[in-house]
């Protein structure tokens, strides 16, 4: 039996904060245990949680995000892009999605760097305000609206490059810009 | 403006969903567990484990900062992201199957240095920086990377994962081996250096040159240490319409476990499994049914190596097991892509009053609009424009795309470019279905299009068949 708090909170908000939580890990596996962490650590604090300061939401996605930051924080990074295999075949179905539109964006929005892909995931898949976001981030709302600025900029240019790169999303793409 | 294009994109990531049920009851064994540890002492003792490998790691990473030339046993090594974690090439490295190379090439001030390659019977991971503007850097490259046999033939194009190391500014490249000759060449034809964009200058930069290296490789030392275990016969797999899949061999090589599969012409989506130890401690699962990735430990898709024509390898590896000892492998179930002759044959006249229905299994497609146009500019041709609507999909298998249009004189006509418009598959959240929504375009219909009468017809479809087949097998010892 999970404690009463610890219950409620997953069914409220467990889905939310693993999508969130994938925009680090991008493993629904590792998501998961990221958004458990935050959990387990917040029930053992959530006498510190201040309605009058945010919402409980807002406050889990702080920790979520503290927790998917000290898992991935390294001396160094690497990156790991999956090729696609250049004679795509049936098999590499899933990955054929990224080539629609929403797709590119969204795979856009996870390449971005974690600075400006946070607040552009807060604010446009979750919907919250950017005083909500800097009280998450623990930055200034005028941070939170330079990087949400930034990351659109970001995503532009990124897009651009794709229209560049490949003919056959072209026409998708000069929509979406 | 790109506000809206990227509120569009949220329906993408709120395609996955988790199972809440599932997360509750590890959330609760984990609180069990912490309850156990705190009791014990064990926590306070882990967490201070924890700093010391912090530590460690921190220092340790300072050495590699400094050495000219990490290896990839030492790049390896010291990898701690369980997202990429990759035991099998660090313990390969650190038991020699890697060689110093050293190689360059030089073209318009960019030299392209080519350091180490691991060696293994079933991967090649080579590492490489560019040295440019008096530094060096982990750009990308492009042009015609492949590893060959000795007579040139080529056994893969494909890179299977790029990965880079910011601070020391070494690239990795991953090839896969679908076979393992002794005497391989690994061909590097560069011909654009990207150099990815910063936060100053989001703008990749392209640099354009000819930048060749080929690399011989013996990999005989990883050969005669790979074990291979063939599977009986009786794990064939034959579909309803003839077509057959089966495991035919583990292969255990230094640097990784993998299954091979084999398959007729049938195309494989993906396979559900588990892989258990003998205590029944389940090391490795992939739910292939699940509505979203139900991953325990890192369990990469299958990936495929076309053998002929008529046949196809694919492979699911997983870092290397424990030696001597016994394990399952269970399949539980494939996804398999069939060909399928669905026709929808439409109505013009019923389409102007409501949208047409036709159910194809548990699939119910609805014609929702149908639209004939003389092309602009091109008089003597038609386009066709339909809005497609579908429920129940339970994969979101690509081959939904492949719509075409057939008249009554039995002609063909291809829908537009595969890729320029979105497919619109929405997750539905109700038992992993998926809701299809797409806008499908035919252009260059014939002139007399007016008077004909079309059909809608989709060739593929996927379908998932239960596998119950349980392997024992024992990785033999070193």
């Amino acid at each position: 039996m999970l404690p009463e708090e610890l219950e409620q909170w997953a069914d409220l908000y467990a889905q939310r904060l693993v999508r969130l939580a994938y925009t680090y890990a991008r493993d629904y596996g590792h998501a998961e245990d990221r958004v458990q962490d935050a959990f387990l650590k917040a029930y053992t604090l959530h006498h510190q949680f201040r309605p009058e300061r945010g919402t409980l939401f807002s406050w889990l996605a702080k920790i979520v995000v503290n927790e998917c930051r000290m898992a991935y924080r390294r001396r160094w990074r690497e990156r790991v892009m999956e090729f696609l295999p250049e004679r795509a075949t049936e098999s590499t179905e899933e990955m054929y999605l990224t080539h629609t539109s929403r797709q590119l964006i969204y795979q856009a929005v996870l390449n971005l760097p974690e600075f400006l892909r946070t607040p552009i995931v807060l604010h446009y898949y979750e919907d919250l305000s950017v005083e909500e976001i800097a009280f998450i981030l623990g930055k200034p709302a005028g941070t939170v609206k330079s990087r949400l600025w930034r990351g659109r900029a970001r995503l532009r240019h990124r897009l651009e490059e794709v229209h560049e790169h490949d003919e056959r999303s072209h026409s998708s793409v000069e929509k979406l810009l | 403006m790109m506000n809206d294009p990227i509120r569009q994109s949220k329906s993408c990531y709120e395609e996955d969903a988790i199972d809440v049920v599932a997360f509750k009851r590890r959330l609760a064994e984990r609180v069990r567990g912490e309850e156990k540890s705190r009791v014990s002492g064990r926590w306070v003792n882990r967490r201070k484990r924890m700093i010391i490998t912090t530590i460690s790691a921190v220092v340790l990473s300072g050495c590699i900062f400094v050495s000219s030339y990490p290896s990839i046993a030492s790049w390896f090594s010291t990898l701690t992201d369980p997202t990429i974690l990759d035991s099998g090439v660090t313990a390969a490295a650190r038991e020699g199957y890697s060689v110093n190379v050293d190689a360059a090439v030089h073209d318009r001030d960019i030299t392209l240095h080519v350091v180490d390659v691991l060696t293994d019977s079933t991967q090649l991971v080579v590492s490489y920086y560019v040295e440019r503007d008096g530094g060096r850097f982990a750009d990308l490259l492009y042009g015609d990377l492949s590893v060959t046999d000795s007579d040139g033939r080529v056994l893969t194009n494909n890179i299977s994962k790029w990965q880079r190391n910011d601070t020391s500014n070494y690239g990795y490249l991953t090839f896969v081996l679908p076979e393992s000759p002794e005497e391989l060449n690994v061909q590097l034809h560069i011909n654009k250096i990207q150099i990815p964009g910063t936060d100053l200058n989001p703008q990749n930069q392209n640099l354009y040159g000819t930048w060749n290296i080929t690399i011989p490789i013996n990999i005989s030392s990883s050969k005669s240490a790979t074990q291979a275990v063939s599977i009986p016969k009786n794990t064939d797999f034959t579909i309803p319409q003839g077509d057959s899949f089966a495991l035919q061999q583990i292969t255990f090589s230094p640097s990784m476990t993998r299954f091979e599969f084999d398959s007729t012409t049938q195309r494989i989506l993906s396979l559900g499994y588990t892989i258990k130890d003998d205590d029944g401690n389940i090391i490795l699962m992939y739910d292939a049914k699940s509505e979203h990735d139900n991953t325990l430990s890192y369990a990469p898709h299958p990936q495929q190596q076309t053998t002929s024509v008529h046949r196809k390898k694919y492979f699911i590896s997983t870092d290397p097991l424990g030696p001597g000892r016994d394990y399952i492998f269970q399949a539980t179930g494939v996804w398999i892509v069939e060909p399928v002759n669905f026709t929808f044959p439409i109505d013009r006249k019923l389409l102007q009053e409501q949208p047409s229905t036709k159910k194809y299994e548990e699939t119910t497609f609805q014609i929702e609009r149908f639209t004939l146009e003389k092309a602009p500019g091109k008089q003597h041709t038609y386009t066709a424009k339909l809005q497609i609507h579908a429920d129940r999909i339970t994969h979101p298998y690509i081959g939904l795309r492949k719509w075409e249009l057939v008249d009554d004189e039995g002609n063909h006509y291809p829908m537009e470019d595969l890729t320029a418009s979105p497919l619109g598959l929405k997750w539905t959240g109700q038992g992993g279905f998926y809701e299809l929504n797409q806008s499908v375009t035919f252009r260059n219909l014939p002139k007399n299009s007016e008077a004909k009468q079309f059909t809608l017809v989709l060739s593929s479809f996927p379908h998932y068949y239960d596998l119950d087949w349980t392997i024992p097998f024992t990785v033999p010892s070193k």
